[in-house]
């Protein structure tokens, strides 16, 4: 019987069918589910907690070019991204429950030694791990870098590891000094013998007083000095400069009238472990700037946090869930009780009753003028309509005749909180040639005073602008003037993805974009329909949109 | 023996064209997204131009999945079970409302629509902004319990490109319950 194929033809025939199989298995291959893409695989982490953290981390935190080389060096600028210079440890990771958080923290992996330098002390005194805190079903991550002070460590940089987020040496000197992953500073803290001392800050504004005078809030007085943090990365023995920042540590002064105690940055000592990069430039301006805290304000809403958690672990990061001291430059409640003389009175209820009556899709709306200054009562203004759903006119006056327009209440029929239009609608009216031609009591009489009602079937919305919100407001509102659209879209983009992301109803999601946008500029107050029992709505620490009564 | 070196011929020209395809995975959908598609990670989509600082680095409303498809930027949420956001008309509506003002300032790009496609209800709203392209899409799957809510931002230029890439995603996406 003759063969079908010859042998040679065989030959070919089987190589071409193994080539074939080949072919089909790169293929296959190449299709990568993203899931997957971690050369880590979570198999080999037993704890499921753990497991889903580092899935979550590592979709947030990914490197795109892989794990991070000695060959990523002096990355400094905005583009600085501290995670990609360091890999977690997973399989240190230690999982446990602290405050509202479960906890799950773990040393850097060695081959990616990361090293702070605060002031003139060297990095080597440092020590970094990651933190990630899931609240619900949130997850947040940090770095956490704890800096022994020479006298801590007395030379002994081992004695770094005892400390950790939950449970700190009761000797501890140094700082705990909190970022992101990507090296965004969060905040931090200094110890000395394992109290807190100070705490650091950013974005803070003080005014220099030549160096010495520090006037008291109530009830504790601060000292507030310049703090410089440089990372570096351990490439064998030498560690290589990466990127620098500063911030400013407040530190309570016990009696004011006492000379402020001398503030010193870290001494260089202690550790060792290879010096700076050559070449690398000094990370820290002259230390020891001494400001003050000008009338009671620090910044904007600067959180002090002067008092130890109490169960022997450092404070959390962002000051989140433990006793915290909030000295805001205008407390919302007291603003709250000022402005409902305006705002909630009888005219202004009724008023809002009767708008929310209106029949029909339309908004309806009316003036709110005082008849006079010096008096809580209002003009009868009428109540109309542009007959549209999604807008109603105000009309501004100032005068004794028509009456002083300090507020304006309109109706949303869709349901939605506030619109960014309505709150430039009062800063619009500040630039009103009727209220600026006559004077700056008037003008301050009218910021004091300004605010915008919204109405909807379930809820009262009440904006004000915080005494120190109408520069950001002005700026806002440059913004907005400058691109309307790209402006309104980014608050589309923020209210729907807020909708989407957290399951809440239109009211919530546009409130929570109008506060997202407006920040500390504005109050938002909001009481059920048909009540004045007002409270205050605004994004808390875990950044959502949370409504809370004042006291 | 022609045939067998045709075969053979192709496999090797499929395995040189062979390029990295992702595959969109997460809670209850799989979609295969098309070749050269790279995930992007928080710095660079802050990186981008156009973006808002105020959502620059904010996990309460950021989406969780952000690929890179030529230049047009596709990002997904979480996929819903609600009832709110599988209530397409009430999203229609919402999104319509918010939208009024882009009209109020000139701009009459906007538009929405809900429509049956592939056994799939989707919403899409689509508008530019300076030159810029927005997708905002939601598909639900055919028992109405799912929703896949995503958008899309393109340069203008890309539209047909972009709308031809919404349409592959809703054609080829699968709700795995």
């Amino acid at each position: 019987m003759k063969k079908r194929y010859p042998k040679s033809t065989g030959t070919i025939f089987k190589l071409c069918i193994v080539l074939l199989i080949a072919c089909v298995a790169v293929i296959y291959g190449c299709r990568k589910d993203i899931s997957k893409l971690d050369d880590n695989p979570t198999a080999t982490i037993t704890d499921p907690k753990i497991a889903k953290a580092k899935s979550w981390y590592e979709t947030n935190y990914s490197k795109p070019g892989g794990k991070p080389t000695t060959q990523n060096t002096n990355a400094v600028g905005d583009d600085f991204d501290l995670s990609q210079f360091f890999s977690p440890n997973w399989a240190a990771a230690k999982n446990y429950a602290r405050f509202n958080d479960d906890v799950i923290e773990m040393p850097m992996d060695a081959a990616s030694a990361i090293g702070l330098k605060v002031g003139s002390a060297s990095q080597s005194n440092s020590r970094s791990s990651v933190l990630i805190l899931k609240r619900g079903d949130t997850y947040k991550a940090y770095v956490m870098t704890i800096v022994g002070y020479p006298e801590y460590l007395n030379a002994d940089t081992s004695k770094l590891a005892n400390n950790s987020y939950g449970k700190h040496d009761a000797n501890f000197s140094g700082m705990v000094y909190y970022t992101t992953p990507q090296g965004e500073f969060v905040d931090g803290y200094t110890y000395k013998n394992g109290v807190i001392k100070g705490q650091l800050v950013d974005n803070y504004t003080a005014t220099t007083t030549g160096g010495q005078a520090v006037q008291s809030i109530t009830p504790n007085a601060y000292q507030a000095i310049q703090v410089c943090t440089a990372w570096y990365q351990k490439v064998g023995e030498v560690w290589v400069y990466l990127d620098t920042q500063c911030h400013t540590e407040v530190i309570e002064v016990p009696d004011p009238s006492t000379p402020l105690p001398p503030i010193t940055p870290p001494s260089s000592g202690g550790g060792g472990g290879g010096g700076d990069s050559p070449g690398s430039p000094d990370p820290c301006p002259p230390q020891g700037t001494v400001q003050s805290v000008k009338d009671g304000k620090v910044g904007n809403a600067l959180k002090v946090m002067l008092l130890n958690p109490g169960d022997g672990g450092f404070p959390p990061p962002g000051g989140g869930g433990a006793p915290c001291t909030i000295k805001p430059v205008e407390d919302p409640c007291d603003k709250l009780k000022k402005s409902k003389a305006k705002f909630a009175d009888s005219f202004n209820t009724q008023r809002n009753a009767a708008i929310l009556t209106q029949p029909g899709p339309h908004e309806f709306g009316s003036d709110l003028n005082l008849t006079s200054l010096t008096s809580n009562t209002y003009v009868n203004t009428p109540i109309t309509t542009d007959s549209r759903n999604d807008l109603w006119t105000p009309h501004f006056t100032w005068n004794s005749t028509d009456g002083y327009t300090v507020g304006s209440a309109h109706k949303h029929p869709g349901g939605n909180a506030p619109s960014p239009d309505d709150v430039f609608l009062i800063f619009q009216n500040l630039l009103n040639p009727a209220l600026t031609s006559t004077g700056a009591s008037n003008i301050n009489f009218y910021k004091q005073n300004a605010y915008a009602t919204v109405i909807t079937s379930t809820a009262t919305y009440v904006i004000t602008v915080n005494s120190t919100g109408w520069g950001q407001l002005g700026s806002l509102y440059a913004n907005f003037d400058n691109d309307p659209d790209g402006f309104d879209n980014n608050y589309l983009s923020i209210a729907r993805d807020y909708k989407i992301a957290n399951n809440v109803d239109d009211a919530t999601a546009t409130a929570y974009a109008l506060n997202k946008i407006f920040g500390d500029a504005i109050n938002m107050y909001k009481a059920p329909a048909g009540t004045t029992s007002y409270a205050i709505a605004g994004i808390d620490q875990d950044g959502k949109l949370v409504v809370v009564p004042c006291p | 023996m022609k045939k067998i070196f045709l075969i053979l011929i192709l496999s090797i020209i499929g395995g040189i064209a062979c390029k990295a395809q992702l595959i969109h995975t997460s809670e209850f959908v799989k979609l295969s997204l098309p070749n050269g598609t790279y995930k992007v990670n928080k710095q660079q989509i802050n990186a981008l131009p156009g973006e808002k600082p105020v959502t620059k680095m904010d996990e309460q409303i950021r989406p969780p999945y952000i690929y890179n498809i030529d230049n047009i930027i596709l990002s997904f949420h979480n996929v819903n079970q609600d009832s709110i956001n599988n209530n397409l008309l009430g999203n229609k509506i919402f999104l319509d409302g918010l939208a009024g003002t882009f009209k109020r300032h000139g701009n009459n790009s906007y538009t929405s629509i809900i429509k049956n496609l592939n056994s799939k209800q989707v919403l899409i709203a689509n508008y530019i902004i300076n030159s810029t392209g927005y997708y905002d899409f939601y598909i639900q799957n055919a028992a109405k319990t799912l929703t896949l809510a995503g958008k899309m931002k393109y340069p203008k230029a890309d539209a047909a490109k972009a709308e031809a890439l919404l349409n592959d995603i809703i054609n080829n996406i699968q709700f795995t319950k």
